[in-house]
C-alpha cells in the first residue's frame, strides 16, 4: 500500500481532473483510490509456484492505477520513469484480459497509454514511449521479444517464416551471431518455401564468417548457386565465398568462385557484384580483369556511394597494372565528383603514389599533404609515412626520411611496418649506425612472412661489423627457409664471410656444438 | 477515453461518472437488464445513456415486475390448491424444456430466460455455476447474448456477497456493449501511421487493441495475432530509421530491398 500511494504521489494532476486532495493526507489518497478501483478488475488467477496469470478488466481507468493494481497484484512496485511517463500514464485503458502472463498484460496496458515497460522480480518499471530518445539497440531488443511473443501465441500463423526470419535479421544487426545463426538455420529447416530463403543464407553465412567459421559461411553462400541459381544473390555469395576463401589461404577454390562469378559477368551482374568482382581480381592479381569489371560497373550505375567505391577500387587496379597515367586520371574524376569522399585520402595516396612512378617527387608530396588533410583512417596514414618516408629517402633527405619511416615501422599492418623497417634500416645502415640497424632487423624477424628478408638484413650488419660467426650461424638458420633469390643472397653472403674469415673465427664453440 | 466517443453507446463522461460513483453502472445496467423482455429478440443494444427519469421507470418496472414473479412463486406454498394435486407453477415452470430441436442460439436464449426466473427467485448459485462456463466460451454466445450473461452474474454475485467478482463481470458487460473500431480498421489506421514514420504512435494503437485482447471474438483472432506483428514491425523500423544500424549484408538487392 505504501508503494501504491508513492507511485500516486509521483503524479502530476492532469488538467481534465479535478483537483487532487493534498498529497501529504494518506486517508484521503487511500479513499480516493478506492473510489477509482470501481472502474477496474485485476485478479491474479494462478496458483502459489506457478507462473503469474492475471485476469484484468477496466473500462477508461488511468493506466498508472491499472498497473499499480497489477503490481500490486503480483506482490510488485510500480515505478515511472521521469519525464513524459507520469503525464501518459494518466490516460486511460480499456483493458479486456483473461489468464494472461504477467509481463503480457503490463506490455499491453502500458502500451496503451504510450509507455515501455520492464517487469522484474521486484519491480514494473514504465518509461514514455519516445522514438527519439530510444537507442536503436532497445528497438531492436524490443522488436525481437515481440517477434518471439508472435511466434509463441500462434506457431503456426502464415507469416510464421517472416517472422523468424526479422528475428535473425533484427539479431544480426543487434551483432548477436550466434543467436542469428539459429534462426536462420531453424528457418532453413521448416520454411524451404519461404520467398526470401535466399537472403537467409547469405545473411547465415555472413553471420558465420563473424564467428569465425568459414567453412560454415562458404557452406551458406554456397548453397544459395545450388538451391536458387537464378537469384541475384548467387555472384555476391560466391564473391562472398571467394574472400573467405582468401582469408582461409585456398587459392585454388577462391579462384574457381571467381571464375564462376566472372564467366557470368555476360549474362549481366549487378553494379555491386561487379565492383567487388573487380576488388576481388585485383586483389588476386588480375589487374586487367579488374579494370574491365569495374569500367563495366562504372557505366552501369549512378549511385554515388557505388561509383565512389568502384573509382577507388579502378585507381587500386590501375596501380596493380602500373597504369599510372590512368589512375591520375581516375583520382581525379574522383575529386571532382566526391571530394569529400569516405575514400578520398585513399584516392591522395594513390595519386602520390602515381607521381612518384612518374618521377615527380614534388607533385607527389602535395598530394600526400593533401591526405593527410583528409583525416585518414590509420592504415592510410601509416602508408602517407611510408611513402613520404620513401620519396625523402630517395630524395637524398635522410634524416626525414627517418622520421617517417620510423613512424610508419612502429604501425600495427605488417605489409607497411615491414617495407618501412627494411627501408629504415638500410638509412641506419647507409649512416653506418649498425646496431640501431640490427634491432630493426631484429623487429622486423617477428613480422610473419618475413623472417628470411629481416635474416638477410642481420647477416649483412653482421659482415659489416665483421662478425662472420653470427653472419654464418644466421645464414645456417635461415637457409632451410629461403628460395630462390633470398637462398641465393644468403649464399652469397655465407661465401663472403667464409672468405673474410681468420682460423679463428670459424672453431666451433660449445654453442655451435648444440645447434 | 482511448476510444472515440461519437462511436459508442456510452459516452466518456457517463462512463467516467459512473466508474467514480459507488458503482451506480452496476445498478443502471442490471435494472436495465431487467427490463429486456424474455423472449422477444432485442432489436438494438440496452442503453445504459438513459435519463435518470427513465432510469427511475425502468427500476420502478422491473421492481414491480419482479415483485409480481415473486408473489406468484410463492402463492403455491403459502396457500396450497384445494385439490391439491394441481402442478404448481414452480414445478411446471421455466425449467422444463419447451422446444424440441432447438438450434444452439436458442437453446442459449431459453438457458438465459431459465436464469433470469432463477435470479428472480434467488438461486444466485444456480445462475453461478451454469452461466460461468457459458460466459467463459467465446465461440458460444452472440454479443447479446453474452452481455445478458454477464449481467447476470454480475447480479448473482452481488447478491452472493462477492462484490469483487460482481464488479468484474459488471466491467465485462459494459466492455461488451461498448463500440468500437473493427480490429481490421484498427489495424489499417495503425499501418497509415507506421507508413507516416508514427512508429510510436502506431504502436500505442495496436496495444490498445491488444489490451483488450480477450474481448474479442474468434473470428477477430486472426487480426490480433497480426497485431502482435505489427508492434514488433514497428520497433523494428523504428530501429532501422535511426539510421545508426548496420546495413543487413545483401539488403542492397534491388528486388527485395529487405
Amino acid at each position: 500500500m505504501t508503494a501504491l500511494a508513492a507511485a500516486f504521489l509521483l503524479l502530476p494532476a492532469s488538467p481534465q481532473e479535478p483537483p487532487e486532495p493534498a498529497a501529504a493526507d494518506p486517508a484521503l489518497l487511500q479513499e480516493q483510490l478506492v473510489a477509482r478501483d470501481a472502474a477496474i478488475s485485476v485478479k491474479l488467477v494462478s496458483g502459489e509456484g506457478e507462473s503469474e496469470l492475471l485476469d484484468v478488466v477496466s473500462h477508461g481507468a488511468p493506466a498508472f492505477e491499472v498497473l499499480v493494481r497489477v503490481a500490486q497484484a503480483t506482490g510488485r512496485t510500480l515505478k515511472l520513469g521521469p519525464g513524459d511517463a507520469a503525464p501518459r500514464s494518466h490516460r486511460g485503458v480499456d483493458a479486456n484480459l483473461k489468464r494472461r502472463p504477467l509481463r503480457e498484460v503490463v506490455a499491453w496496458i502500458a502500451g496503451a497509454a504510450g509507455l515501455v515497460s520492464e517487469v522484474t522480480r521486484g519491480d514494473v518499471r514504465c518509461e514514455a514511449d519516445l522514438p527519439e530518445v530510444a537507442a536503436p539497440e532497445q528497438a531492436l531488443a524490443r522488436a525481437i521479444d515481440a517477434y518471439r511473443t508472435a511466434l509463441l501465441h500462434d506457431p503456426t500463423r502464415p507469416d510464421a517464416p517472416r517472422l523468424r526470419f526479422e528475428i535473425g535479421n533484427a539479431l544480426y544487426q543487434l551483432g548477436d551471431f550466434l543467436e542469428s545463426v539459429s534462426a536462420y538455420h531453424d528457418l532453413e529447416r521448416d520454411s524451404p518455401e519461404f520467398g526470401d530463403l535466399p537472403f537467409a543464407y547469405f545473411r547465415c553465412g555472413h553471420a558465420h564468417a563473424q564467428l569465425g567459421d568459414e567453412v560454415g559461411a562458404q557452406a551458406q553462400w554456397l548453397a544459395i548457386a545450388e538451391l536458387f541459381p537464378r537469384h541475384r544473390l548467387v555472384a555476391a555469395a560466391r564473391l562472398a565465398a571467394v574472400r573467405s576463401f582468401r582469408r582461409q589461404k585456398d587459392e585454388v577454390n577462391a579462384s574457381l568462385a571467381l571464375r564462376f562469378v566472372v564467366e557470368g559477368m555476360r549474362d549481366g551482374l549487378a553494379p555491386e557484384d561487379l565492383i567487388e568482382a573487380g576488388e576481388l581480381l585485383n586483389e588476386g592479381g588480375s589487374s586487367e580483369r579488374a579494370v574491365e569489371a569495374l569500367r563495366c560497373a562504372l557505366r552501369s550505375t549512378s549511385d554515388p556511394e557505388l561509383e565512389e567505391r568502384g573509382l577507388t577500387a579502378l585507381a587500386r587496379a590501375q596501380a596493380g597494372r602500373r597504369d599510372w597515367t590512368g589512375v591520375i586520371a581516375t583520382a581525379d574524376g574522383y575529386v571532382k565528383r566526391h571530394p569529400d569522399g569516405p575514400r578520398a585520402a585513399e584516392i591522395e595516396w594513390l595519386l602520390a603514389v602515381a607521381h612518384r612512378e612518374l618521377g615527380d617527387p614534388f607533385t607527389a608530396l602535395l598530394a600526400l599533404a593533401r591526405a593527410r588533410e583528409l583525416r585518414p583512417d590509420d592504415r592510410i596514414e601509416m602508408k602517407c609515412d611510408l611513402l613520404e618516408g620513401q620519396i625523402y629517402a630517395e630524395s637524398g633527405l635522410a634524416e626525414r626520411a627517418q622520421r617517417g619511416l620510423a613512424r610508419a615501422g612502429a604501425c600495427d599492418f605488417p605489409e607497411i611496418a615491414a617495407p618501412a623497417l627494411a627501408a629504415h634500416a638500410r638509412l641506419l645502415i647507409d649512416g653506418g649506425q649498425f646496431e640501431a640497424a640490427r634491432r630493426l632487423y631484429e623487429r622486423l624477424t617477428s613480422l610473419p612472412d618475413h623472417e628470411v628478408e629481416a635474416a638477410i638484413g642481420l647477416a649483412e650488419v653482421s659482415l659489416l661489423q665483421h662478425n662472420r660467426r653470427l653472419c654464418l650461424a644466421v645464414v645456417n638458420e635461415t637457409l632451410p627457409h629461403a628460395t630462390g633469390r633470398e637462398r641465393d643472397r644468403l649464399l652469397e653472403l655465407a661465401l663472403e664471410a667464409l672468405h673474410q674469415a681468420t682460423p679463428g673465427d670459424l672453431e666451433p664453440t660449445e654453442g655451435d656444438h648444440e645447434r | 477515453m482511448a476510444h472515440d466517443p461519437a462511436d459508442e453507446t456510452l459516452s466518456s463522461d457517463e462512463i467516467h461518472e459512473a466508474l467514480e460513483a459507488n458503482e451506480p453502472i452496476a445498478d443502471e445496467l442490471l435494472e436495465a437488464a431487467a427490463d429486456v423482455p424474455i423472449v422477444e429478440p432485442r432489436g438494438e443494444p440496452i442503453s445504459v445513456s438513459s435519463s435518470p427519469g427513465q432510469t427511475r421507470a425502468a427500476w420502478f418496472f422491473g421492481t414491480v415486475v419482479i415483485a409480481l414473479l415473486a408473489v406468484q412463486t410463492a402463492q403455491p406454498f403459502l396457500s396450497p390448491a384445494p385439490g391439491g394435486n394441481e402442478p404448481s407453477i414452480a414445478a411446471a415452470g421455466p425449467a422444463a424444456p419447451v422446444v424440441a430441436r432447438a438450434s444452439p442460439a436458442e437453446e442459449i436464449d431459453r438457458t438465459l430466460r431459465e436464469m433470469r426466473v432463477h435470479l428472480s427467485r434467488g438461486l444466485y448459485e444456480d445462475v453461478r455455476r451454469l452461466l460461468e462456463p457459458l460466459v467463459d466460451d467465446p465461440a458460444r454466445l452472440d454479443r447479446d447474448q453474452r452481455f445478458e450473461a454477464l449481467i447476470m452474474l454480475a447480479k448473482a454475485y452481488r447478491s452472493l456477497g462477492n462484490v469483487e467478482k460482481a464488479q468484474h463481470y459488471s466491467l465485462l458487460a459494459t466492455d461488451q456493449m461498448i463500440e468500437r473500431r473493427e480490429p481490421a480498421e484498427i489495424l489499417e489506421f495503425a499501418g497509415t501511421l507506421a507508413n507516416d514514420r508514427r512508429q510510436d504512435e502506431a504502436r500505442v494503437e495496436l496495444m490498445k487493441l491488444l489490451a483488450r485482447r480477450d474481448g474479442f471474438s474468434e473470428k477477430d483472432a486472426p487480426w490480433l495475432s497480426l497485431a502482435e506483428a505489427r508492434i514488433a514491425d514497428a520497433w523494428y523500423t523504428q530501429a532501422k530509421q535511426s539510421g545508426h544500424l548496420a546495413p543487413l549484408p545483401g539488403a542492397r538487392a534491388p528486388e527485395s530491398g529487405r
